[in-house]
């Protein structure tokens, strides 16, 4: 049984697709029950009603802010998440969903992709978690890589560089000051998108930062980096588990929300999210 | 640059041991010791002090302590003190390296054992 929750901002995007939407969901038998969200904060109530009621498959009908909100919500249970894009995505282009059309065979097909989640002091995130310094200004992402056009944004104020250190699963510390940071699940970056794929299943979460350059805009240095190894302010570790402290606060976003701070510890929960996939090359 | 990759930027020390399936890049420092079963690169403004183990090694920064590989190239900015054990060794002129160096047969994977010839180039 499927169960859909479409974003209340998206509802007229939707309504312009739906008849060929619920024809093609008829068609393939996944045709369910339809929500609308009128809040990304109501989302926890209705996954949690969704689960009571038993569904198999909880399927995000919009844009990444909703996936990520309804995937925090499955991670470790039984139900799979499927993802109905609105509009590009991270989370959707990587699993290769393409338009709507597409994700709608996709969710059909059923191929089911255990996929890693990561952990901030035992907060739940999906894709990426961004550091700021600030607490009420969320950071956007800057990328040059093939998601650049949907990872677009306007330059974010640059910041202070200011000392952390890491503590790497124990086994090495990385010291350095740093004007931007971000942790991934997954890479948005690089040109391959099966890499891209891989990396949300590799045991691993991807630690990337800069002391010239914002969180925002790490992912777009690490762009220049794939062509030229000799670009030397940007760098990147690999760890299923670490430990960032840092001299003054640092704040880590998820999906537009402030889910940790400095001391934080971050692990990963590997293949905890069931999600519904695009074919593997 | 393969995704799965390491890059230790130029102001940043890594103390400790590190171990990579992947590339290691090093800009900065390392106090301790680093592992990759594929290749390792020091460039121009990374320092090494520790043991460094890979298949191919490029020195273009300073290393002070041991290295194990099948090849080690040290370039025109290369420092290496200390010794070394690999099949094929390179060193380019203006390059230094100070200490003892072992040849290690292609198809073994023998460790620093002996202090044979010492070069300073």
């Amino acid at each position: 049984m499927y169960y859909y929750i479409i974003e209340k901002s998206k509802q007229k995007d939707f309504e312009k697709i739906e008849p060929k939407v619920k024809e093609i969901l008829t068609n393939f038998d996944i045709l369910g029950e339809f929500i609308y969200a009128e809040n990304i904060v109501d989302i926890p109530d209705i996954v949690k009603t969704a689960l009571d009621k038993g569904f198999s498959t909880i399927v995000a009908v919009g844009n990444d802010y909703l996936a990520n909100a309804v995937a925090v919500n499955l991670i470790n249970t039984k139900t799979t998440l499927g993802i109905l894009p609105l509009e590009d995505g991270v989370l959707s282009l990587s699993l290769g969903l393409g338009n709507w059309k597409n994700a709608c065979e996709i969710l059909a097909a059923r191929r089911v992709l255990l996929m890693d989640t990561g952990l901030a002091n035992d907060k739940p995130f999906v894709t990426e978690v961004l550091a700021h310094q600030s607490p009420d200004i969320a950071p956007q992402i800057k990328s040059s890589s093939i998601l650049s056009k949907i990872l677009g944004s306007p330059k974010s104020d640059p910041s202070e560089s200011i000392p952390i250190n890491i503590n790497i699963n124990d086994e090495y510390e990385v010291a350095s000051d740093i004007t931007g940071l971000i942790i991934g699940n997954l890479r948005p970056y690089g040109k391959d998108l099966e890499s891209i794929r891989q990396s949300m299943i590799d045991n691993n979460l991807h630690i990337s930062f800069s002391d010239k350059v914002d969180s925002g805009t790490v992912y777009s240095q690490i762009g220049v980096i794939d062509n030229n190894t000799k670009q030397s302010n940007i760098s990147i570790f690999h760890a299923n588990s670490f430990t960032i402290q840092s001299e003054k606060p640092l704040f880590f976003w998820s999906s537009g929300q402030v889910i940790a701070r400095t001391p934080a510890t971050f692990s990963l929960e590997p293949q905890s999210l069931k999600i519904i996939s695009g074919r593997l090359r | 640059m393969r995704w799965n990759d390491f890059i230790i930027g130029q102001n940043v020390t890594l103390t400790g041991d590190l171990k990579s399936i992947s590339n290691i890049y090093i800009h900065g420092q390392i106090e301790g010791n680093a592992q990759s079963d594929a290749n390792i690169s020091i460039h121009d403004s990374g320092v090494v002090k520790g043991k460094l183990e890979c298949v191919e090694l490029e020195v273009s920064g300073t290393i002070e302590g041991e290295a194990q590989a099948k090849k080690i190239h040290i370039t025109p900015t290369g420092k290496f003190l200390g010794n070394l054990a690999t099949s094929v060794l390179r060193i380019d002129e203006d390059a230094s390296f100070i200490g003892c160096s072992k040849r290690i047969d292609r198809r073994t994977d023998s460790r620093l054992t002996n202090t044979d010839p010492v070069y300073e180039v």
